[in-house]
């Protein structure tokens, strides 16, 4: 029936997403977010890097 | 990063980032009074989730800074361990730094993201997981992710077990601020889950 499933399944899930009330306190939770540090970062291209601390890490916990 | 219109990123996922980044802002660290002040500006309308997020605001702009710090230390650091161990592996197996961190660790390596200096906890804590969920809606991390892989992420390190923590948040004796984070939490992991399920295709 419908040719763009994809698009009528992605629309369902935006409404749904819309209607549970994640628009209702957006704004403000926003703001909040800008200024706290990532507890994450990003390392250069896809190498993990095994630094001392890593290393030790999984010395103790034994992999 | 590039404005490339074709990973333009949906209004709603925006809004699940910031959710996530603002879970992860409330859990990784005692709150400072910025971090207050700026809940205490937010309101809520009458959803589920915005009735928890009004009581939220409500509190922070009620309580004193240094009880609802002295909450978290309750809740979360305590003398050895707090009242609740919001780790990944701790849920699953009943132990910290188990099999579920190191399938974590995997994932995060060929992400290419690892834990920033100076962060103690392992990368399972569920602050940092809402980091990682952020970062992967928004494209932090190299390029933003599909839905159908953040949802492979989601179930994998996240769907089994945060809901979980949130409800046990929610009913923490030590908690009264953290209790609303625990019932938004809660509530946000459900619509997550259900929403990746809508998105799924066949």
């Amino acid at each position: 029936m419908e040719t763009k499933k994809q698009g009528v399944k992605q629309d369902g899930r935006r409404d749904f997403l819309k209607l549970s009330a994640l628009g209702a306190v957006a704004g403000a939770v926003g703001t909040t977010s800008v200024a706290e540090a990532s507890e994450i970062k990003t390392v250069s291209s896809g190498d993990y890097q095994e630094t001392d601390h890593v290393k030790s890490f999984y010395a103790s916990a034994r992999f | 990063m590039n404005a490339n219109a074709e990973h333009k990123i949906d209004d709603e996922d925006i809004l699940r980032a910031e959710l996530y980044s603002f879970l992860a802002a409330l859990l990784r660290v005692e709150p400072q009074d910025n971090l207050l002040a700026s809940v205490s500006q937010i309101s809520g309308d009458d959803t589920p989730i915005g009735k928890a997020t009004g009581t939220l605001s409500y509190l922070a702009k009620e309580m004193d800074a240094a009880t609802i710090r002295s909450e978290y230390v309750d809740l979360f650091i305590g003398v050895g361990r707090g009242e609740l161990l919001p780790y990944c592996s701790y849920y699953l197996t009943g132990f910290l730094n188990e099999k579920p961190l190191a399938n974590l660790r995997q994932d995060m390596a060929s992400i290419g993201i690892a834990r920033a200096e100076n962060v103690k906890d392992p990368e399972d804590h569920i602050a940092s997981l809402c980091d990682m969920m952020a970062g992967l809606i928004l494209g932090n991390f190299g390029r933003p992710y599909s839905l159908q892989e953040q949802a492979t992420f989601f179930k994998k390190h996240i769907a089994p077990w945060a809901g979980l923590f949130f409800a046990d948040l929610e009913a923490a004796k030590s908690a009264v601020f953290y209790a609303p984070v625990g019932t938004i939490g809660r509530i946000f992991m459900d619509i997550e889950s259900q929403a990746f399920d809508m998105g799924e295709s066949r």
